[in-house]
Order: structure tokens, then C-alpha cells, then sequence
């Protein structure tokens, strides 16, 4: 894992996320793709397993960061624990088909929005209700945006795979 | 001289990391949007860059947009003219034989910021601009954008401050409509607009009516514009209620620079004074 190069690709997606990515936004919602979501996914299917803890929880301070309806804190434990798990699954379960990495990214999208609004919930803050349609939305459109991002990132960042996960 | 190297396994790194996550979670607020004033503060000119280029992509929309935002401009200013002359005939007319003064916006300072960060999702509607403790910004202070209220400052740090959007869910504001003399609690509901609910069907509201902000005094002494009203029909809940959805008075998305209102600029400064003191003496 080249980290210089990664932290410089996380910087860019939390600037992309926060400022240009408003000009794809879709429908009335704006909803727009989760980038950090979609590159958190990456890393723990690609990386080994120490690399994608240190991975998963670096974009979940960035998204954090980027999200000013949180404080600090949920995103990072969400990501954290989502893409720890999934790096473990993927001992078990190859994702490496198109379809699959779509199914992912929507699934982790919504578990780490919801996993993220109940710990706000739980440190006492008051985050904000949101709208259901909105992050199932966002998780939709990183899922269809996730898989040719995948091949942009495996140009970007060539990891060598030594995970033993099924062919 | 061989270098020692440091092993660590997966589950150490992890709970290491979860640790630092959940001390961060359990952290103050006010500490812990440090982080994103900074970032803001560090990555500006981008987020700036980023935020403009919709608008500068769109060239030839943008001469039909000015010419619509300052007829926006001035139909609020009309607006406002309007409420506050209302305001002036209602306390004349209450407090006859007393002699009153309509505080108003002259006597206010204005301090104009820009945007850096604007957060308009279905979730949130949230600015950060680009003045804070420093320019004598304080929480709870309203800020106008196309001579409408658009919000209120929510947090603030030394150089920037969050502006909570009236659209935003979590806001809440005691509203009026002109010729209906009660006060009403709009509820903001994303996605551009908010909400105005348990207003009883027999008052009759029409589709672009202005709604007033009511006066708050120290933070705004005058009523002032904050949105129109878009639709109007009967609570499905409740049939003798209406529910009227609210949007704002000026285009929200094409802000790019606002104004933070201090009514009265020598007191705060004093306060923002008084907290440097504070400050310094605590160190």
C-alpha cells in the first residue's frame, strides 16, 4: 500500500465530497455519490486486513470531516467496523464481480448511515432526521457509480493481493 | 544499525482504533468541530472553487439569474418595507398616546461573509462562513442573504461559524403571515423549504404570501422576510389544520456571500472583548 499516495487520494475525495460533487447531484434530494463510502469498500476488499482497519477508519474521520451534520466521531466508527467486517467477509465471500461490488457498496452505505445516526443518538447529540428516500438515494447512486470508480482506483493505487480470499 | 521493527495484530490496531473513535464520539462538541472549522479554514480556497463552478458552468443562465435575483432582491426589500410599516401601524395602533420607536436595521452592523462550505441536502442545510469569534460573531445571530433571513448562526470559531438554515430539519422560528395575528412556529423540513403547521383552516392563506420572521430582540429588533408561502393544504392528520410548506424568500443555492446582523454592535463588541479577557486571563 503506497500510503502517501492514499492520503493524498483521501484528501481529494473529502474535497470533491464536501465542494464539487454538488454538480451531479440528482432529483430534488441532491442526492449526490458517497465517494469516501465507495473508496472505504475499495480498501477493505483489496487491501489486507491491517491495511484495511487503518484504511476504513482514516475515511471515517475524513467523512466526519466532510459531514457537518455530525460531530466527530460516528462516521468513523461506522466505517470503521463496516470495513473491518467486510474485509473479514471477503476471506469468505469473493466480491470481485460488477454486481457484487454494486450489492456492497449500497449495503454498507446504509448500514453506516444508520450505524452513524443511532451512536449520534447514543453520545447525546441530535443528528439530523434526514429522509430515508435520501440515503437510500445516496447508497443507489455510489452503488452505480462504485464499480467504474473500482477501476479508476485499481489504475490509481495498485495494491498487491496477498489476501487469501476465494478465486 | 537494524531498524526495530514494530508488530502490532489486526485486533490490537483495531480496538486501538475504536478507542480513538469512541473518545472522539464521547468528546464536546465544541471541541470536536475544531476539526472541521480547521479544515474548512485550511482547504477554503478549493472548497470555494468547488462551490462556484456549477454557477460559472451555467454562463448563460447566469444574466437570467441576476436579473432574477435582484428582482428577488427587491421584492423582499419590499417585503420588508411592508412588514415593518405593518409592525408600525400595529403598535400605533395597540399603544395609542405612547410614544414608541421601531428599532430597525440602521442602527445594526452588518458583516458581510462568505461561503465556504454550503451543506444543502435533504438531511441538512447548513453554511460555514467564513467570520467568526474573531469579527464579533456570536451564536444565535441571524443572518440575511438577498435582503431575507436566511438563518442563524449555530456554532462559531475563531475565524469561521456554522449557520443553521431555516430549511434545515432541526431549526424552529416563531413566524407570522401578514393580516393573521398569530404567531406560528415554522419547522424547517430540507430539501429547501420548511414547515408551518397548527394554523387553524379558518385563517385564509394565499400561495406566495410573505412570511415574517418576528422580532427577537437583541438579535433581530425588526420583523423581517424569510420566505413565501408555496403550498397550502389541510393537514392530512388533522383536517382542521393547514399544512403550509414555506420557501425561502431568495435562491439559496446561488448565495455565495451573506451578511451576519449584530444589533448592537457596541455591546457585542464588548462581549467579544470581555471573552478575549477571559481568554487571556484563563491562560
Amino acid at each position: 500500500m503506497h500510503w502517501p499516495r492514499f492520503a493524498v487520494l483521501v484528501l481529494i475525495a473529502t474535497l470533491l465530497q464536501k465542494s464539487w460533487l454538488n454538480t451531479i447531484a440528482v432529483t430534488d434530494l441532491r442526492v449526490t455519490p458517497d465517494l469516501l463510502l465507495i473508496a472505504m469498500v475499495f480498501f477493505a476488499v483489496r487491501c489486507s486486513e491491517k491495511e484495511a482497519i487503518i484504511s476504513s477508519f482514516v475515511l471515517g474521520f475524513a467523512a466526519d470531516i466532510a459531514a457537518t451534520g455530525f460531530s466527530i466521531g460516528p462516521l468513523i466508527i461506522s466505517f470503521g467496523l463496516f470495513g473491518t467486517g467486510l474485509s473479514y467477509l471477503h476471506r469468505l465471500i469473493s466480491i470481485k464481480k460488477v454486481p457484487h461490488q454494486a450489492i456492497t457498496i449500497f449495503v454498507v452505505g446504509l448500514g453506516t448511515a444508520i450505524l452513524a445516526w443511532l451512536l449520534a443518538r447514543v453520545a447525546g447529540q441530535t443528528p439530523k432526521p434526514g429522509g430515508f428516500i435520501a440515503l437510500i438515494g445516496t447508497s443507489i447512486y455510489s452503488a452505480v457509480l462504485g464499480p467504474v470508480l473500482f477501476l479508476f482506483l485499481d489504475w490509481l493505487m495498485p495494491i498487491k493481493n496477498r489476501r487469501r480470499g476465494r478465486k | 544499525m537494524a531498524r526495530k521493527r514494530i508488530r502490532i495484530s489486526s485486533r490490537m490496531l483495531f480496538a486501538w482504533f475504536m478507542l480513538g473513535g469512541l473518545i472522539l464520539l464521547f468528546s464536546p462538541l465544541g471541541i470536536t468541530s475544531k476539526f472541521q472549522f480547521a479544515f474548512a479554514r485550511l482547504f477554503r480556497w478549493p472548497l470555494s472553487a468547488g462551490r462556484q463552478m456549477p454557477l460559472s458552468a451555467k454562463t448563460e443562465l447566469l444574466l437570467k439569474d441576476d436579473a432574477e435575483k435582484k428582482e428577488s432582491q427587491y421584492q423582499n426589500y419590499i417585503a420588508n418595507l411592508e412588514a415593518e410599516l405593518r409592525q408600525k401601524n400595529q403598535t400605533i395602533q395597540q399603544l395609542s398616546g405612547l410614544r414608541t420607536r421601531l428599532r430597525d436595521l440602521e442602527g445594526a452592523k452588518l458583516i458581510p461573509a462568505d461561503i465556504i462550505i454550503s451543506s444543502l441536502t435533504s438531511r441538512q442545510s447548513e453554511f460555514i462562513i467564513n467570520r467568526g469569534k474573531d469579527d464579533g460573531v456570536c451564536k444565535d445571530m441571524f443572518v440575511i442573504g438577498d435582503n431575507s433571513v436566511i438563518g442563524t448562526i449555530s456554532d462559531l470559531s475563531g475565524r469561521t461559524a456554522k449557520v443553521r438554515l431555516f430549511t434545515d430539519a432541526s431549526s424552529t422560528v416563531q413566524v407570522n403571515i401578514p393580516d393573521i395575528e398569530t404567531n406560528m412556529l415554522m419547522q424547517g423540513a430540507g430539501n429547501n423549504s420548511a414547515k408551518i403547521k397548527m394554523v387553524p383552516v379558518k385563517h385564509q392563506i394565499k400561495v406566495g404570501e410573505p412570511v415574517i420572521l418576528r422580532k427577537k430582540p437583541g438579535f433581530l429588533d425588526s420583523a423581517m422576510v424569510v420566505g413565501e408561502v408555496q403550498q397550502c393544504k389541510r393537514d392530512s392528520k388533522n383536517p382542521a389544520l393547514w399544512d403550509i410548506t414555506v420557501k425561502p424568500s431568495c435562491d439559496i443555492t446561488k448565495l455565495n456571500n451573506v451578511a451576519v446582523i449584530i444589533m448592537n454592535p457596541q455591546s457585542s463588541g464588548n462581549l467579544s472583548r470581555a471573552e478575549n479577557a477571559k481568554t487571556s486571563g484563563g491562560k
